[in-house]
């Protein structure tokens, strides 16, 4: 593929999905400027491969992969490891509740707003939980179309989503209820 | 929202989302820079291939080589007529002048030391929430940072307090800091960027670190660069120090998410990196950092 014909169809898919790209970057990983760095490496590698992938027809299947590859990762990586996982997730709700704000290696994250809230809650869940949900609820992918982008069974991906979302719902039901109460 | 809960359908949960995604910004990007970097990364990934290959290449003919001459002193060839091949190598000659260009420092990846296994696991150990490694060595590069590139000590700031760190499973690893420069009253911060690893291929140090190669080699006094030139005015200097750690520097007017403003002219020279890239305080840190 000539190289002025990939770049004006690497163009104008970036025009069209890089702000999707961004959104999903940024439920991923909860903070704006690591989701800007998810965005460049996923479109970098999504340049590299645009002759084969616009070939299959399934740029965005491919991208949203990278994307979520990437993601895990980087989470692997020991000076951005995330903390904490699985269960103990929801401790640090606790502390976001109680406090209004919870902690991260920055420093102290007030919650003002009930869409903050929900990607606190997100971050707070395990990468895989985490992607799991997005795809599933933001993408608005099948099981099956979930599981192909992460490379599990569709069976995983069930529990996955069902574990994530039942930790999201207790985690925000429990601060309506306390917002109520006040 | 605390009926979307009590709903519980995936309608509810894709608006939740859907409205929680809209505070994600990300409107303001350019797509020629990603073009840009995808057209970058092509290039790399396109002369790791060629690298390789031509390294296939030298080991077959140089296995090729040493097997013929194993043959020829074992049993001489027949004599008398026929077809024959006489393949001839030259030993190509290696001359380095303080005015010729440098050999590109060899890109043969580490091998695990102790000091560089102290490097990873206090990696390891010490990243995390609220901890980030090296904090004397990260203080100490700075200040030599500074009474290089800016002695009056107006314009660089490390005030981020952060680390950058990559390691490569052989055992190579690099750590450094960002700092900011500006002037002050002045819109705009420029990005220095200061890393110290342990040696490893130039051009994928350069791309690392800027984003882009390092496409010529400068002798500066004898002392042998590689220096890469990349977008507004952007620069990566890459310099060998006699004791072997490797250090690159990169020097942008834009500090990337920081700013969205360049810091005007009279930033840093490449004169300066010169110098601080030479400068025998830099090194990796040990265990008392």
């Amino acid at each position: 593929m000539r190289g002025s014909v990939r770049d004006a169809e690497f163009s104008d898919y970036v025009a069209a999905r890089r702000r999707a790209l961004h959104r999903t970057a940024y439920l991923l990983c909860g903070d704006g400027h690591r989701a800007e760095d998810l965005v460049q490496t996923t479109l970098m590698k999504v340049y590299v491969a645009w002759p084969r992938i616009r070939k299959d027809g399934r740029i965005d299947a491919y991208a949203r992969r990278v994307m979520v590859n990437a993601h895990v990762d980087e989470t692997r990586r020991p000076w951005r490891r995330e903390q904490p996982v699985d269960g103990e997730g929801l401790e640090a709700f606790e502390g976001l509740r109680h406090d209004g704000g919870v902690g991260t290696g920055a420093g102290s994250l007030t919650v003002t707003e009930d869409r903050d809230l929900l990607v606190v809650a997100l971050t707070a869940l395990p990468p895989r939980q985490r992607a799991a949900v997005v795809l599933r609820h933001y993408w608005g992918l099948s099981v099956e179309e979930t599981a192909a982008d992460l490379g599990v069974t569709p069976g995983t991906v069930k529990s996955q989503t069902s574990h994530a979302l039942r930790k999201l719902e207790l985690a925000l039901s429990a601060h309506y209820e306390e917002r109520q109460e006040r | 929202m605390s009926e979307h809960l009590d709903d519980g359908s995936d309608v509810r949960w894709g608006e939740l989302l859907e409205e929680a995604a809209s505070c994600a910004g990300g409107d303001d990007f350019r797509v020629e820079d990603d073009v840009r970097r995808g057209r970058t990364r092509l290039l790399r990934n396109r002369v790791g291939v060629a690298v390789a290959a031509v390294c296939v290449g030298v080991v077959v003919l140089g296995g090729g080589l040493a097997l013929g001459h194993g043959t020829q002193g074992a049993r001489p060839l027949p004599a008398g007529p026929g077809p024959s091949t006489v393949a001839t190598f030259h030993e190509p000659e290696v001359t380095l002048s303080p005015s010729a260009a440098p050999a590109a420092p060899s890109g043969a990846p580490s091998e695990p030391t102790p000091a560089t296994t102290w490097l990873h696991d206090s990696l390891m150990r010490e990243s995390g929430p609220g901890t980030t490694p090296f904090p004397s060595w990260r203080a100490a590069l700075f200040v030599t940072t500074r009474s290089v590139l800016d002695p009056s000590g107006t314009h660089l700031d490390y005030a981020n307090h952060g680390i950058t760190a990559s390691t490569s499973a052989r055992g190579g690893v690099s750590v450094g800091i960002k700092m900011g420069w500006s002037r002050p009253g002045q819109d705009g911060q420029g990005m220095v960027q200061v890393e110290v690893g342990t040696p490893r291929s130039v051009q994928d140090a350069c791309l690392e670190t800027g984003g882009f190669g390092c496409s010529r080699p400068v002798d500066v006094n004898g002392a042998q660069m590689w220096v890469g030139d990349g977008p507004r005015g952007s620069f990566v200097v890459l310099h060998r120090q006699a004791d072997g750690d490797q250090v690159v520097v990169l020097v942008d007017p834009l500090f990337g998410n920081n700013s969205r403003t360049p810091v005007g002219s009279g930033f840093v020279t490449k004169g300066q990196v010169y110098r601080l890239v030479q400068d025998d305080r830099l090194g990796l840190p040990h265990k008392t950092s």
